[in-house]
Parts: C-alpha cells; sequence; structure tokens
C-alpha cells in the first residue's frame, strides 16, 4: 500500500512536471542576461551570493577556447566546480584574475582570498552578486552602442564585430598553451535540410574556428572524421545537444532560423 | 502510516493545483482575462496592455498600450522578435533610459516614424501615460466605424481586414532583413484533430507565418518533432498555454470556437 501511495505520488508530481515544460512560453532573457552563468556550488556555504558570471564581458576579450579548453571551464554551468581555493593557486578565474594581468593597460581584479576585510569585500562582490547591478546595466548598454546590432541574444552581433575588428578576442594565453602553430580551416559546406523546402544550412567552419579551435566541438560533440558521421536532427538540437551545446546558451540562440538556414530556395 | 502518505500526496497534488506551475494564468489571473474578453468586456478592451507599477511609482499615470492601434502598421513578429518584446506584459522591464536613447518603442516614436518620446516643447507623455482611457476609447469608435464586424475580440474581423487589404502591415523595420523562404511542405493547411470528430481543426501555418516566425512558436510552445507536443488540451489553452499564448490576449480569442473548429455545429451540442 505503501508503495502505491508512493507511486501515485510520483506520477503526480511527473505530470505536473510535464505540463509546466509544454506548450509554454519561456521568459525571454534581456539582452544583459543573455549568456549569463549562475554557479552556486559552494558559495551558499561560504555565506557568498552565487556568482554571476557574464558571458558578454569576457568575449570581447577572450575567444570560447581558451577559457573552456585551455583553462579548462565545463561547457554547462556548475559543471566544473570552482573553489576559491583554485582561484587562489591561478587556475581556473585565478588564471587571469591573479591581480597581475593587465588588458588594455587596466589591471584585472584579483578573484578570492582566504582573509577579507570590508574594502576587499567590495571585490567579492563584483562576481558574487544576486543580480545584475544597475551600474552593470548601464556598462552593457555602453558596450552595446559601439556593436554591430542583432535581433537576437544580447542584441549583438559577435560574428561581424570580430570581422569588422572593432573586437580582437585573444585566442592564447602564453602563459598556458605555449605557441602553437595553426592547423588549416576546412572548407564552408551545405548540410542538407530533412523539410522540403527549407532552406539548407551553411556551416562554416572559418567563423566557427575563431572562436572555438578545433577542439571545442571535436570529438566530443561531432566526431569529424567524415562528413555525416555523426547523425543528429533538430530536436536534439533544442535538446541543447550538437550545436544546441553554445547555441541558445551563449552563442546565437537557435531560434535566429535564418542564420543557419541561409540558402535560397530555387 | 499508509493514511499520512496518502494525505501527503494530496497535500503536494493541492499544492502543485495551486501553485502557479502548472498553468500560465492562475485561476485569479485567467478570471480577469475573461472578465475583460468580449462579451463580458468593451471591445476596445480586448488586447490592451496596461503597465502599472513602474509608471506609478515615478509619479506618472499608467501606460495603456493597445495591440490594436499598432497591428494596423506592423506585423507580431516586427515588436516581438525585432525589437525584443516579450510577449507576457512586465517581462521587458522597459525604463525611460531604454526608450528614450532609441529601444523598445522609442524605435519607432521618434518623432520621425511616429510621435517622440522625447522632453521639450512638444512632449505628449500623456499619449500613453493616460489619466483616463475616454480618449482612447472615443478614438477606438472612429477607427472601428467602417471596419468588418466581428462578435469577438476587438468586434474587428482583422483577417478579413487583411483579405481586403484595408491595411498592408510591415513586416520588418531593419534595413536589411533575412527573412525565410516558407517551406513548401508546409503551404497546405494542416489537420488537427480533435476529440470529437466533427469539431478538428484546420491550422494554417501560412497565415500564421505571415504574421510571426517559426521560433515564435517552435520549439518552445509546440514542438517541432512529430506527435511531440503531448498535453495539449482546450483546457490548457484557455488556461493560456499552447494556442491560449496570443488567442487569449491579443489574436481573437477562443470564445470564437468556430474560427477554428470550423465545421462545429450552432446548436451547443456538438
Amino acid at each position: 500500500m505503501k508503495k502505491i501511495c508512493f507511486l501515485i505520488l510520483l506520477f503526480f508530481i511527473g505530470t505536473s512536471i510535464t505540463w509546466a515544460e509544454q506548450g509554454r512560453k519561456k521568459r525571454k532573457p534581456l539582452p544583459y542576461e543573455y549568456g549569463n552563468a549562475v554557479i552556486n556550488n559552494f558559495s551558499k556555504f561560504e555565506g557568498m551570493p552565487p556568482v554571476t558570471f557574464d558571458h558578454w564581458v569576457h568575449r570581447q576579450y577572450y575567444t570560447c577556447r581558451l577559457c573552456h579548453v585551455d583553462i579548462g571551464f565545463g561547457m554547462t554551468t556548475g559543471s566544473t566546480k570552482i573553489t576559491a581555493e583554485d582561484n587562489m593557486k591561478g587556475f581556473f578565474c585565478g588564471t587571469c584574475h591573479n591581480g597581475k594581468m593587465e588588458v588594455n593597460k587596466k589591471k584585472v581584479f584579483e578573484s578570492c582570498a582566504k582573509v577579507y576585510n570590508r574594502e576587499d569585500r567590495k571585490r567579492c562582490v563584483m562576481c558574487h552578486t544576486l543580480e545584475v547591478t544597475p551600474a552593470k546595466k548601464e556598462l552593457f548598454y555602453k558596450f552595446v552602442e559601439k556593436m554591430p546590432k542583432e535581433n537576437y541574444g544580447n542584441g549583438i552581433n559577435w560574428e561581424k564585430a570580430e570581422l569588422d575588428g572593432l573586437i580582437k578576442p585573444i585566442n592564447q594565453l602564453q602563459v598556458n598553451s605555449g605557441k602553437k602553430f595553426n592547423l588549416r580551416v576546412s572548407n564552408d559546406f551545405a548540410l542538407k535540410s530533412k523539410v522540403d523546402g527549407m532552406p539548407d544550412i551553411i556551416f562554416s567552419h572559418k567563423k566557427h574556428t575563431v572562436w572555438s579551435g578545433c577542439e571545442v566541438c571535436h570529438p566530443d560533440l561531432f566526431m569529424g572524421i567524415k562528413k555525416g558521421t555523426t547523425k543528429y536532427n533538430m530536436v536534439e538540437l533544442f535538446e541543447g545537444k550538437y550545436c544546441g551545446a553554445c547555441h541558445d546558451k551563449v552563442a546565437f540562440p537557435q531560434t535566429d532560423c535564418q542564420r543557419c538556414h541561409s540558402t535560397p530556395v530555387h | 502510516m499508509v493514511k499520512k502518505i496518502f494525505l501527503w500526496s494530496w497535500v503536494v497534488l493541492a499544492f502543485l493545483l495551486s501553485s502557479n506551475s502548472g498553468w500560465t494564468f492562475d485561476r485569479s489571473e485567467l478570471g480577469k482575462v475573461l472578465q475583460a474578453m468580449p462579451p463580458n468586456g468593451p471591445f476596445w478592451r480586448y488586447g490592451n496592455v496596461v503597465f502599472r507599477r513602474k509608471c506609478v511609482k515615478a509619479g506618472l499615470a499608467p501606460v495603456v498600450f493597445s495591440h490594436w492601434s499598432h497591428r494596423t502598421q506592423y506585423t507580431c513578429r516586427v515588436c516581438h522578435i525585432e525589437l525584443g518584446f516579450s510577449m507576457r506584459s512586465g517581462d521587458t522591464e522597459i525604463t525611460r533610459e531604454l526608450y528614450t536613447s532609441g529601444k523598445y518603442c522609442g524605435a519607432c516614436h521618434n518623432g520621425k516614424t511616429a510621435f517622440s518620446v522625447q522632453e521639450g516643447k512638444s512632449a505628449q507623455c500623456s499619449k500613453c501615460h493616460m489619466k483616463d482611457t475616454r480618449d482612447l476609447e472615443a478614438r477606438f469608435e472612429k477607427f472601428s466605424a467602417n471596419l468588418p464586424m466581428a462578435s469577438f475580440g476587438n468586434g474587428i474581423d482583422w483577417a478579413a481586414t487583411l483579405k481586403e487589404g484595408l491595411f498592408a502591415p510591415k513586416n520588418t523595420i531593419l534595413a536589411q532583413s533575412m527573412n525565410i523562404q516558407f517551406p513548401e511542405k508546409l503551404k497546405t493547411p494542416t489537420k488537427l484533430g480533435s476529440s470529437s470528430p466533427r469539431s478538428d481543426v484546420t491550422f494554417s501555418h501560412r497565415d500564421h507565418f505571415a504574421e510571426l516566425d517559426c521560433s515564435s512558436c517552435h520549439p518552445e510552445i509546440f514542438n517541432v518533432k512529430k506527435k511531440g507536443t503531448k498535453a495539449f488540451s482546450m483546457e490548457l489553452n484557455i488556461y493560456g498555454d499552447f494556442c491560449g499564448a496570443c488567442h487569449m490576449q491579443v489574436a481573437f480569442p477562443m470564445n470564437d470556437c468556430k474560427r477554428c473548429h470550423v465545421q462545429m455545429s450552432n446548436s451547443s451540442r456538438f
């Protein structure tokens, strides 16, 4: 009897979750919220607010692969389980946020400390914040002014910004990667669409390697040995697999259909 | 012990049903929607959105936004995709700084396309921040006088106005707009079965695509997987899920049964 009751309970919870997931428009993240990750693995135990990491601040200066390959950040929020100790020793955030490194002749503030006073705490709350502060919002809108516009995501066309030289993201940190030679970039190719009359996708290796190198996608997401080895469809993409690993979370969202389905239909 | 677990399961169930997690509207919100919906409410009010909280805080009269005055000029996607307005009021967090710097309302209300939102001699704050709606009502009266009649929603048959060419709403305000080609396969209307065979729905992708983008509905509201949309029911629609996301508050409301269930008979038994 106990078991039956438990099963009934599970059933109700299950159905209510499926209801909640279906048929509803999710709240659209605001331009300054898109790509933000709220990390709360250990902060709460230390009595600190969670870390709100904004991709838009960082991708102005660095490519994706620098953090996600060289420094070793995972691709899903909270998966890296970064501790303050790691940062203090110069891993993860601490790789750059060490109080020594400079970007555009401005010192990058130091992350995490064992002991801190009232003055230092102002530094803590630069990352440990519950919500986006008004000052940060203002900073964002100031930055957007200078950038090429876009309907989706941050409202910034990052691809064009990089292409036009408005931002020059650094791809390697000397300390970490040393000097590597670049592999030859593969050509663009078309991916046939499965729905009749839906424009084909033009996939550009070049546009992706600027940010992600080879390692972010190959071989984990796409085997990348021969075209057609990895089979996938839109449903899986919407579930966050394959292209969905970045697109919808940080890179422009998949709801921007035309960005990929771009071949004119004859 | 068994009794206790049983009791708990009911408590949890009651909580789940009463909390907002189950529906888009809770019961009181639905009540408000139904109260405002003609024939219960007046035609001019259907599709209006009132922004009260922030305005009152700033010492201004609330903004009354009317969809009917905007949809003659622009399709839904212009504001809800290109300008970034959310589909639920209050989610967009529009501030004075934003619209005076040309975002959201300010994109068109710049003194060129439409009246300006800027301060100054010719400031027209009261055009949106309305102390009372008498002027708006009068404008609606004049506006709707010669338009094709419907008994529901705004009392205007919007589909007919488009068919007769009374309005030609712009589909983009961008200098360069990439619009996706409409897939051949979707040109024939889709038949959606209902529990009563005579009231099947014929869904036209084409009519929706004229106002919206694919991403307005897919994949959040309707999955793209065949038979992937589960638990799609009239009840959920009425509570603002699925079709109800638009067809309860702005697009023609769902008390206009025969607009979708074409073959439904006039008698109450169908």
